[in-house]
């Protein structure tokens, strides 16, 4: 029997045989997915983006800082 | 940031692959190799720089402070960090393509194509709304009251939003950690398949 070197163990190549992705690469996904998610949520609720649209400032700043 | 160094055997490089897979050779490599850490490891710390402007600006009760640390983070912002971020980007790319780890076939170096796009299109987004706040600044009657009433904590947010993801990508590209996509376990197998066993002759 021939050893196997670790995470190899299988042959990719055809379909249903390829070697999963790593776990770090799962977590990552799930947070950027997350914060995707997030930012499209303040978008469509109204929320903007950029200088003054963060951590509710004075709308009086907002308005100065508008064009 | 994708410090693609090919060094094919280490536990966590593509060890199987033949040695004709590379493109470049050993001096070509190392030169963009340079650059790219150089590029990479100079928009991080010009970020920090950044992040620093944004602390004082926001921190301060000095109308001059306010307006010269955000003017200043929109000339750092356009001269240093969007060149140092593109740099980045086409370094990293050149140097995954003429290595034996390719720009998709591990997913160390997808996720840091991924942060460096993303980082880049979301910095010129954000410094497209800081020019709206310093377009203000830079008109001329604002009292100091308005000055101040223009500080703001979004940059502080990006700034160190940016230098998580930065660190983020700068560990993964040092660690390089273990993992092929369907693209690169196919390449690989492909490669594997071409090299005639050693038995053979």
């Amino acid at each position: 029997m021939v050893d196997a070197e670790p995470g190899r163990s299988r042959e990719p190549g055809r379909a249903g045989q390829y070697e999963p992705a790593p776990r770090w690469v799962k977590v990552l996904l799930v947070v950027g997915g997350l914060l995707v998610v997030g930012f499209l949520v303040m978008l469509l609720s109204g929320g903007g983006h950029g200088p003054g649209r963060h951590t509710g400032l004075p709308a009086a700043a907002r308005a100065a800082a508008s064009p | 940031m994708t410090s693609a160094a090919a060094s094919p055997g280490t536990p966590s490089g593509p060890s199987r692959t033949p040695p004709t897979a590379g493109r470049m050779g050993p001096r070509t490599r190392k030169l963009w190799l340079t650059v790219h850490v150089s590029v990479s490891v100079g928009w991080l710390g010009a970020v920090a720089a950044f992040l620093a402007l944004a602390v004082t600006a926001l921190g301060s009760n000095d109308a001059d402070l306010v307006r010269g640390a955000y003017l200043a983070m929109d000339v750092t912002g356009w001269w240093v960090l969007v060149p140092l971020s593109v740099a980045c980007l086409l370094t990293g790319v050149v140097q995954s393509l003429g290595t034996h780890w390719g720009l998709l076939q591990h997913y160390w170096v997808l996720a840091t194509l991924v942060i460096n796009l993303t980082a880049t299109v979301v910095l010129v987004m954000f410094l497209g709304t800081l020019g709206e706040l310093t377009g203000k600044l830079r008109a001329t009657g604002l009292n100091d009251a308005a000055v101040l009433e223009l500080r703001d904590p979004s940059p502080v947010v990006h700034a160190a939003a940016a230098l998580v993801v930065l660190l983020l990508a700068t560990g993964l590209s040092v660690v390089k950690p273990r993992g092929r996509t369907r693209y690169g376990q196919r390449r690989q197998m492909r490669a594997v398949s071409a090299i005639p066993p050693a038995d053979s002759a």
